[in-house]
């Protein structure tokens, strides 16, 4: 259930994990020193990942870490604009342009950076998402400059032909149609769209079909001068390059483009949900799903992360309380889950998804989570259960920086989002302090039935036979 | 959320990276001297691209320990990999060694599922079993500081595993909810249909999680036998990525492993008699109707090598060419000139044993026929006409700068290692596999094609709306499954 839309143009290897939000360390001092044999968490290498921020007089931001130890160098340009930005009847135009950026310069024409990656065996794609869209090249070290000549070009000199751009869009309605064919996608989809009225988010990223059919090619000219430029753009590279000669490279290679008129955010709020929003999908799928929606806030409200132990508390591996309850004893589905991503732009979601098994009703999985909620609001989390919730957190905060490219995407995201890079510094402290009757609170002033969205998928059983079939065969 | 269709679909995909393999071997230069590798018990290589070294030992029990240090954070990977994959499933019983590995977590003599569930999260790591074709892999990664409890716990499972009545049925429920699942996606359909065309009754012909007819088969004293049979010390490869010394690393898989000692009555059966010399099967093309989706999604393919042969590096190589990049001729022609597809690519599933080689792609249904013909007059040109110097050298290239993603991660690592010993590709493979890259030849190249792809053999698998792709079943190689 990424939000992300990944374009797959390599070969599709590369997954956005949605998991990997909360995921720097900035300094030893988040480092949970109990337990540990040394007080520096990098005794062996001394390496410390810390990024550097470096501002650009035309308002480009270049964020880095030096690790000198990784084999690889991700170079990544981060633009703050996603399907938050999209107006009516232009939904889907981010994504768009995101493919359409891949197809040519007069310098780099179309499949010119592809070639050039290729051949250093290089990774380079893209991912639009409701909030930003970014592009990235993954090289070996001492190809860096790849990435960084093909990015400054596309930055300002796309060249959007008319041929390029039916092209692409057969390419997004093929996308377009994966999803379609996926029942799970278009239960989510539908409880978006409920959840949100008013805000953007009600969209889907990709776009609405008739939208991307007659998105134009002024249209798409318009938003890649409105949005793509360098005082709308956070560069992001992590490896092992050197900081200062980076900040003078880069500086030589984006410097001199035009910074523009920041983009007028107009984003309409969402009003304050007033009752109980429901919605069904009929489709052929062999499975029921139930999922449940809550709004709640994000990254700015120290709730967060409550809600952050909260959903770890629910699906955290299998002493989790959804696991425990609904997958392993007394099963009634295959899988069930309570999620909370607080690193949005908009206002956020908890939610509640729940894969049924077979022949049980989607009204009894969501039974089965108002049992797990009413408990929660009644009674404390034992306090074993509260801090081994916890000490998950903090693990894969701390784990999930081993990856370069993990490391880049995170810091890219909290850029383009507007996260303070102090929220790192605290984030450890901040889960530490996270109480039982923080849960019961939360649970109590959120996951409430009017502030609830609820999906149900109905499996309609097994395909019907095509008409070309002899009676009576059975047809896979 | 929907992981087992997710997992299931990528397996051909990760077969294909597989092949996209390796090699850089003059990155940045390290700050600071590369430490000495230390002396036996160790066998040692250098692994130029991480400035590290890999160590190996062997217990007195067969056991194999295979060590890169890396201490950048204060994490580590590791894999305990038993040689005790699907390949070796019982025949008709397809599903038992993924069975077995599910079980694994479901109680061993001194604790029960919820305390092992309970004492893993404690730990803060991730510890997960599963079968693959091959090898059964426990997978985990922890912060230093929690290595030694969550490894405890991962040895436990392995060798005390109690395999409960009531987790037997539990888990045999959720595998067929997954089968079920399955249904409703194009990918495991196609795949599983495709391979079982191919490779029928071979260790390769069924998929890793059985199917609903195979798994319904499998009784609970199937997984014990299949346990006392085929985990064994002798077939056991433990690997770790990370912050670790190999010292430590070995001292920790004696403590558990140390005094494991193979069943008795270890009368092993040799694995299934695969591929060899069978004839090449006839062109056939299998329709397979869901009207409920828009797209085809579509295999086509022929019997393939293992990884050890000695063709393997020319048929990379070939591939790239072909369809194993985003430049690749079938990307050029079907994606960027035609747009017919969101993705198309080509590879070889070469493992343990073989398995096909394959060309993928999903596409709008009425697309299907014209996408099927432009690949099939591709790779009779693959097959027939010479590649250029150019195209070779450009390809070398490509594959030598793919290999830091190969051990950009701690997890990618520890798996690598895995593959590594389980194929018996060699301690000096950091080295080695440049090396052989850099000897493939335009001609090695052109016998690679000549001799592997075979265009008039294709199995192809479609699988979407078959009456809106405008093909039908003609009574002869085109038919209805």
């Amino acid at each position: 259930m990424s939000r992300a839309h990944n374009d797959h143009r390599s070969l599709p290897f590369l997954v956005f994990l949605p998991g990997l939000f909360f995921t720097l360390v900035l300094s030893a001092l988040l480092f949970p020193a109990k337990g540990m044999a040394s007080p520096d968490p990098f005794p062996a290498s001394g390496f410390h990942p810390t990024p550097v921020i470096h501002t650009y007089p035309n308002g480009l931001r270049l964020i880095y870490v030096e690790d000198p130890y990784s084999p690889i160098v991700t170079f990544q340009v981060w633009y703050k604009v996603g399907s938050i930005d999209e107006r009516r009847g232009k939904t889907g135009i981010s994504h768009f342009l995101e493919h359409m950026m891949f197809t040519g310069t007069p310098r780099y024409p179309h499949g010119v950076l592809d070639r050039k990656i290729n051949a250093v065996g290089g990774q380079s794609n893209a991912f639009t998402d409701y909030d930003f869209t970014a592009y990235f090249e993954n090289t070996a070290p001492r190809y860096i400059t790849i990435g960084e000549k093909v990015e400054a070009d596309r930055m300002n000199n796309l060249l959007l032909s008319d041929k390029q751009l039916e092209r692409e869009r057969k390419i997004v309605l093929e996308e377009r149609r994966n999803d379609y064919d996926d029942p799970t996608q278009k239960l989510v989809e539908q409880v978006y769209a409920k959840a949100f009225r008013v805000h953007p988010y009600h969209n889907p990223v990709i776009g609405w079909e008739p939208d991307i059919k007659h998105l134009s090619r002024s249209d798409l000219r318009h938003y890649y001068r409105t949005f793509y430029m360098p005082n709308n753009a956070t560069i992001i590279v992590v490896g092992p390059v050197n900081g200062p000669e980076l900040v003078s490279q880069v500086g030589q290679t984006f410097g001199s483009l035009p910074a523009g008129s920041p983009p007028d955010p107009g984003i309409p709020d969402e009003p304050v949900q007033k009752g109980l929003r429901f919605t069904v999908v009929h489709k052929p799928a062999m499975l029921p799903v139930t999922m449940m929606a809550f709004h709640v806030p994000n990254f700015k409200s120290p709730d967060s992360f409550a809600l952050t132990v909260l959903s770890t508390l629910l699906s955290g591996g299998r002493s989790s309380i959804l696991y425990r309850t609904m997958v392993y004893q007394n099963a009634v589905a295959v899988d069930a889950e309570g999620d909370y991503e607080p690193l949005t732009k908009g206002p956020a979601l908890f939610y509640f998804y729940a894969q049924g098994l077979p022949k049980v009703k989607p009204p009894v999985l969501r039974r089965k989570f108002e049992n797990v909620i009413a408990s929660l609001q009644k009674t404390p989390v034992s306090s074993a259960a509260l801090e081994r919730a916890k000490k998950q957190v903090i693990s894969a905060f701390l784990m999930s920086q081993e990856s370069t490219f993990g490391l880049g995407m995170m810091l890219g995201e909290m850029a383009s989002i507007g996260v303070p890079l102090d929220y790192l510094d605290t984030y450890v402290d901040h889960i530490r302090q996270v109480s039982a009757e923080d849960i019961r609170r939360v649970a109590r002033t959120y996951l409430i039935r009017s502030n609830e969205t609820i999906g149900y998928l109905y499996p309609t059983g097994t395909p019907r036979n095509p008409s070309f079939a002899r009676p009576n065969r059975i047809v896979r | 959320m929907k992981p087992e269709h997710q997992t299931r679909i990528s397996l051909a995909l990760a077969a294909a990276l597989l092949l996209s393999g390796c090699a850089d071997t003059s990155p940045a230069t390290p700050s600071g001297p590369t430490p000495a590798p230390p002396p036996s018990p160790f066998e040692t290589r250098d692994v130029p691209v991480i400035h590290s070294h890999v160590y190996q030992a062997t217990l007195s029990n067969g056991l194999v320990v295979v060590v890169i240090p890396r201490p950048v954070v204060p994490v580590v990977s590791f894999r305990i990999g038993i040689l005790a994959g699907s390949s070796r499933d019982p025949a008709g019983k397809g599903g038992v060694a993924d069975l077995t590995a599910s079980l694994l977590n479901r109680g061993t003599s001194t604790r029960d599922a919820l305390t092992l569930f309970r004492q893993i999260d404690e730990t803060g790591g991730n510890l997960e079993a599963a079968a693959g074709r091959d090898m059964t892999t426990v997978s985990g990664k922890v912060l230093t500081s929690d290595l030694t409890s969550l490894f405890g716990i991962a040895s436990d499972m392995v060798l005390h595993p109690v395999f409960p009545e009531k987790e037997f049925r539990h888990n045999l429920l959720q595998a067929r909810a997954g089968l079920m699942d399955e249904k409703d996606h194009a990918g495991p359909v196609a795949r599983n249909l495709f391979y079982k065309t191919l490779y029928g009754d071979g260790p390769y012909g069924h998929p890793s999680s059985g199917t609903l007819r195979s798994v319904s088969r499998i009784t609970l004293q199937d997984i014990r036998t299949f346990y006392q049979k085929e985990y064994r010390p002798d077939r056991t490869i433990v690997t770790f990525a990370g912050d670790i010394t190999p010292e430590k690393a070995l001292k920790l898989v004696k403590s558990v492993f140390g005094s494991w000692s193979p069943a008795a009555t270890s009368s092993l059966q040799p694995s299934p008699k695969a591929d060899g010399t069978k004839p090449l099967p006839s062109l056939k093309t299998i329709l397979v109707n869901r009207p409920q989706f828009a797209q085809a999604m579509v295999m086509m393919g022929t019997p393939g090598i293992r990884r050890n042969d000695p063709a393997f590096y020319s048929a990379l190589v070939m591939n790239e060419i072909l369809g194993g990049t985003t430049t690749s001729r079938l990307n050029h022609v079907v994606r960027q000139k035609n747009g017919l597809v969101y993705y198309i690519y080509s590879g070889f599933d070469a493992e343990r044993h073989a398995g096909p080689f394959f060309i993928v792609f999903q596409t709008f249904a009425p697309n299907t026929p014209k996408v099927i013909a432009l690949s099939q007059k591709l790779l009779r040109d693959m097959k027939t006409k010479p590649v250029t110097d150019k195209e070779v050298e450009t390809t070398r290239n490509n594959i030598l700068g793919q290999f830091p993603f190969r051990v950009d991660t701690d997890d990618r690592i520890a798996s690598l290692l895995l593959y590594i010993e389980a194929y018996d590709l060699g301690l000096g493979y950091f080295t080695d596999y440049p090396e052989r890259v850099r000897e493939v030849t335009p001609r090695s190249v052109q016998e690679a094609a000549s001799n592997l792809l075979h265009p008039g053999h294709l199995v192809t698998v479609v699988v979407g709306p078959i009456p809106k792709t405008g093909m039908r079943p003609n009574g002869k190689d085109i038919v209805v499954q």
